[in-house]
């Protein structure tokens, strides 16, 4: 699976840190997301679409 | 080495842990030195059977303390260490697999307490290397 995390965060000019404390989750985790290491789960993926404010499958998308 | 970057959630996790298994520690330090100047001066026997045996009651504190850190732990970290728990199980049963047979040929019998350290040893050790592999990849 692949996503736009990374870019929709730098639009924002967030850090890694900071896209993790709006998500209240650790860096690393947002690390893993952003370099397709790990899917993150239904209602993570809904917290990320919903800061966004973008639909689901306009962030997350299969190959 | 390692990014020093790190979330709220980060820090107050770390905070809450290191207090707790801190405190559990200290407890374990304290109550075994006090243990050890007792059972010293005591006779064999259940009591001091039950003595030397008190300072498990603060190494639960810590076993509770680690619980509590997974707990605290987001879906991708919890999982992450749960993997590298995997492996240094796996390293230590391959190592006690292993020895078993040297054992056979008359190499010295261990202390169990080996075990203990290897597994411990070896979750340092494999955190530390996965942790340095995903900083090169990010």
């Amino acid at each position: 699976m692949r996503n736009i995390v990374k870019e929709l965060r730098t639009q924002r000019e967030w850090s890694q840190a900071t896209l993790a404390d709006h998500l209240e989750v650790s860096r690393q985790t947002v690390n893993a997301i952003e370099t397709g290491r790990y899917d993150p789960s239904l209602p993570l993926a809904f917290t990320i679409s919903k800061l966004f404010e973008k639909p689901i499958e306009h962030i997350f998308f299969v190959d | 080495m390692f990014n020093k970057e790190f979330s709220k959630k980060d820090k107050a996790d770390a905070k809450k842990y290191g207090n707790e298994l801190g405190l559990s520690v200290l407890a374990y330090i304290l109550v075994l030195f006090i243990s050890i100047y007792f059972a010293k001066k005591m006779e064999d026997g259940l009591l001091r059977t039950l003595l030397v045996l008190t300072p498990t009651i603060p190494a639960l504190g810590a076993f509770w303390a680690i619980i509590r850190h997974f707990q605290r732990m987001d879906e991708y970290l919890r999982v992450w260490v749960l993997e590298v728990v995997a492996i240094a199980g796996g390293i230590t049963a391959f190592f006690s697999f292993s020895y078993g047979f040297l054992e056979g040929i008359d190499y010295p019998k261990l202390s169990g307490f080996i075990i203990y350290g290897i597994f411990m040893g070896s979750w340092l050790v494999v955190s530390m290397i996965r942790k340095i592999l995903l900083e090169r990849e990010s």
